[in-house]
């Protein structure tokens, strides 16, 4: 981890970016067909949409988080676990505001790399009426053995 | 009851990958240039983003449950799903929950678990199934 030497490093719980998605006709039939899924019936989302919002929604190249934190997103990043929460269906013509948080940012021992930093994401996909869907996301990036 | 099913997914290419990554708004190298993921250890082919992998498996829910919405998800993500590789989804829904994995050949090697997920689900217009 080397974050910027001109800003602190986030913590725990610190908002790190924040956007806006609009769910339309046309990102509802892209993602539909990059996803090999059938025309939609009746408003709702694809149910991928999830993931699309919390990472395409935050206003920022999801890269930019990662600098932020310090790691090096071009090292070889995977995505390890997520989970999703709905409170309610993401639909199509709805407008949401995406906020992601730092959950945690931990370096382990890795069998495959020696090291690794493991950066949980908490994502917040609302809408006017509230909270719609929660998004949790575990990064593994790989630590380069000097900085190990 | 239990429901078993299972969908194929044979063009997983690289145009595929970028229109994920725009979306995503990735633009990690291991997706967009095959050099760079082989540098790192992920082979000559770009590695297909993983929230792709997972809208495979939702795509299976909706398609084998389309009465029922997802209510909550746990994904694990143990391997990658490289261009040119043909993937299955399968899995099976039992009360209100789906398990799900997706597996992928790729050269002639043998087939693989790459990603394994939990789905909650509940009737569109009612409430929990547990």
């Amino acid at each position: 981890m080397n974050p910027s030497r001109n800003a602190a490093p986030p913590v725990a719980g610190q908002v790190l970016a924040a956007g806006r998605y609009a769910i339309d006709d046309a990102a509802d039939e892209r993602i539909r067909r990059l996803a090999k899924a059938g025309p939609r019936r009746g408003d709702e989302a694809h149910a991928g949409f999830a993931l699309a919002l919390a990472l395409g929604g935050i206003g920022v190249p999801i890269r930019d988080i990662f600098e932020r934190c310090g790691l090096d997103f071009d090292a070889g990043a995977v995505l390890g676990s997520c989970s999703v929460d709905w409170d309610r269906p993401l639909t199509v013509g709805h407008d949401y505001a995406v906020t992601a948080t730092l959950a945690s940012l931990n370096r382990k021992a890795s069998r495959r790399f020696g090291a690794a930093d493991h950066l949980i994401l908490s994502f917040a996909i609302d809408d006017e009426d509230g909270l719609c869907a929660t998004v949790r996301t575990t990064t593994i990036v790989p630590v380069a053995k000097a900085a190990a | 009851m239990t429901r078993p099913i299972e969908m194929t997914i044979r063009d997983i290419d690289t145009q595929a990958m970028r229109e994920w990554c725009e979306i995503l708004r990735d633009d990690n190298p291991i997706h967009l240039d095959p050099a760079k993921a082989e540098a790192l250890g992920f082979g000559s082919r770009t590695v297909n983003p993983g929230p792709a992998n997972l809208a495979y498996l939702l795509t299976l829910i909706e398609n084998a449950a389309p009465g029922m919405t997802p209510i909550s998800l746990e994904a694990a993500f143990l391997g990658n799903v490289m261009s040119g590789d043909v993937a299955v989804a399968t899995g099976q829904i039992d009360d209100g929950k789906a398990r799900m994995e997706l597996r992928v050949t790729s050269d002639g090697a043998a087939e693989r678990t790459v990603l394994m997920a939990e789905v909650r689900l509940k009737p569109i217009d009612g409430t929990g199934v547990d």
